[in-house]
């Protein structure tokens, strides 16, 4: 099963940044006056490619469906996956926009349409990418959640701008060799326009990349020790390889395109199309390890795999807080409520190793918390005694940085 | 393959308690889905002594209300599918101290 969501996980990354490429090439790499066949030919891509999505998204959908019946899914479940569940209605508004998306992309190949009319197209076809993030683990991530998935949609943005654009660029020029006819200045204006779409897509992706593995790595030592960070690790080995060879051809094959004369300028056009293409296929490496990636469990969660079944909390002596502080600001001491719900607001100071706090009430461990606030549910009517401790990330070693306040229940 | 995991319980994990529990509470790692998340408790016989429906009592815990327990242990299986969409399952135990 894991190798099927792998695969249809990898082939719906790769058909949307193909799907992007092609309309951005369209749009906004391919100069004026270049023959209609070629950017046909792009739009036809685009459109295979958004089909190709929509058909691996049913496939992922059925997997899913597998996985929760433990068996092929009936039309019952899934309607009610759909409907009541957070990932099932992203999932069905999803492919309710790109089936409206696939109507779209008819529309423009039967008009032929150019111009403005493709970089609309192209516009309207940035939502269909940035809401795989709405099903990523950064929505799963407790703190900042919406910094954390507007990150991600970020990332995937870029990384489907410059591996998508790249695909795009290797089938203009591969076209526009096989067919003939192209103005002698076609490689020279495509590629000074991607490049140009390059150096603004390759640093997004850098620094969205870098705050992702922050938060889903954590630690140097995870990096190594996961799953997740060594799959991690060969993605980033990919992208060092595509970041080189995509300098080689900024620096060298781009100047050459632009000074070679009639005699070199074949030559030319046929290294920096091999150079291409190879970078597409790492683009498409990079997408199969994102795609790999989005099923592993993040390294920061280790520590919950390797104690399946974990003990939460075992009762161990606090350990020193090493500049960790926690500070009750609500409830106020000797506050009164008058329902069971009591609102919990705290200042933290992580420290060296603290990462969340464990509310105990009357001595009983009740929850733990990550953001600096929450709420305390179906507390007892009478006099009570809230403590927060600060705890390691490994949810058992508790730090001598506590704070305790009482209050009271109507 | 999974993602959300227990990080608290009440009772905790492995853990004695002198007084019955009238519910098991888990607090998981990650938000997850009420929908296609469940909770069974069981005794030492296999007995289901859980009853009712599951209640997500915040985004990221759920709970459900027990019959009145006799000393003995019990095992919390669990199964959840966090807002990721991964599906998790996992069995905790407690044990309920003779008087």
């Amino acid at each position: 099963m894991t190798a099927m969501e792998t695969a249809a996980s990898a082939l719906s990354y790769i058909a949307l940044a193909v799907f992007l490429g092609q309309l951005v090439a369209a749009g906004f790499l391919l100069p004026q006056g270049q023959p209609a066949t070629l950017r046909r030919s792009l739009l036809k891509w685009a459109t295979t490619s958004l089909i190709l999505f929509l058909l691996v998204s049913v496939a992922s959908l059925i997997l899913q469906g597998n996985k929760l019946q433990r068996g092929f899914p009936s039309s019952d479940l899934l309607w009610r996956y759909l409907t009541l569940t957070q990932s099932g209605q992203v999932w069905l508004a999803r492919e309710i926009y790109g089936a409206l998306l696939l109507l779209l992309m008819a529309l423009v190949t039967r008009t032929n349409a150019r111009g403005n009319v493709l970089r609309a197209a192209a516009l309207f076809a940035l939502p269909l990418i940035v809401s795989r993030s709405l099903t990523s683990h950064a929505v799963a991530v407790r703190e900042d959640t919406a910094l954390a998935v507007s990150a991600d949609a970020l990332h995937l943005l870029a990384t489907a701008l410059w591996g998508g654009g790249l695909v795009a660029l290797w089938h203009s020029l591969r076209f526009a060799r096989i067919e003939g006819g192209e103005s002698p200045s076609l490689a020279t204006a495509m590629v000074n326009r991607f490049s140009r779409l390059a150096l603004v897509s390759v640093p997004l992706l850098i620094f969205s990349g870098l705050y992702q593995s922050w938060i889903h790595v954590g630690s140097f030592p995870t990096l190594y020790n996961t799953d997740y960070g060594k799959v991690l690790l060969l993605k980033l080995t990919f992208f060092a390889l595509m970041l080189s060879i995509g300098a080689v051809n900024y620096f060298s094959a781009k100047p050459l395109l632009a000074t070679a004369d009639g005699n070199t300028a074949q030559a030319s056009k046929q290294k920096a199309l091999r150079r291409i293409g190879l970078e597409s296929v790492l683009g498409i490496a990079i997408f199969s390890s994102t795609g790999l990636l989005t099923l592993l469990p993040p390294g920061v969660h280790a520590v919950h795999q390797t104690s399946a079944a974990p003990t939460a909390v075992s009762p161990q002596p606090l350990q020193p807080s090493e500049g960790a502080r926690v500070k009750i600001l609500s409830p106020a001491p000797d506050q009164v409520f008058a329902g069971d719900r009591i609102p919990l607001k705290f200042s933290l100071t992580k420290g060296k190793r603290g990462h969340h706090v464990h509310a105990y009430i009357d001595g009983e461990l009740i929850g733990m918390f990550e953001s600096k606030q929450g709420t305390l549910n179906g507390v007892a009517p009478g006099r009570h005694t809230l403590e927060l401790r600060v705890v390691a990330a490994d949810h058992r070693t508790e730090l001598a940085a506590k704070d305790r306040v009482e209050f009271v229940v109507k | 393959m999974a993602h959300a995991y227990p990080a608290v319980s009440i009772p905790n994990n492995d853990a004695t308690v002198k007084e019955p529990p009238r519910e098991v509470r888990i607090q998981f790692t990650e938000p997850i889905e009420l929908a296609f998340s469940q909770i069974t408790v069981k005794g030492a016989k296999g007995e289901v002594v859980s009853h009712g429906k599951v209640r997500q009592v915040a985004n990221d815990t759920l709970a459900i209300d027990l019959l009145p327990l006799a000393a003995g242990s019990y095992s919390v299986e669990w199964q959840v599918l966090s807002v990721d969409t991964h599906i998790t399952d996992g069995t905790l135990r407690f044990t309920v101290a003779t008087k």
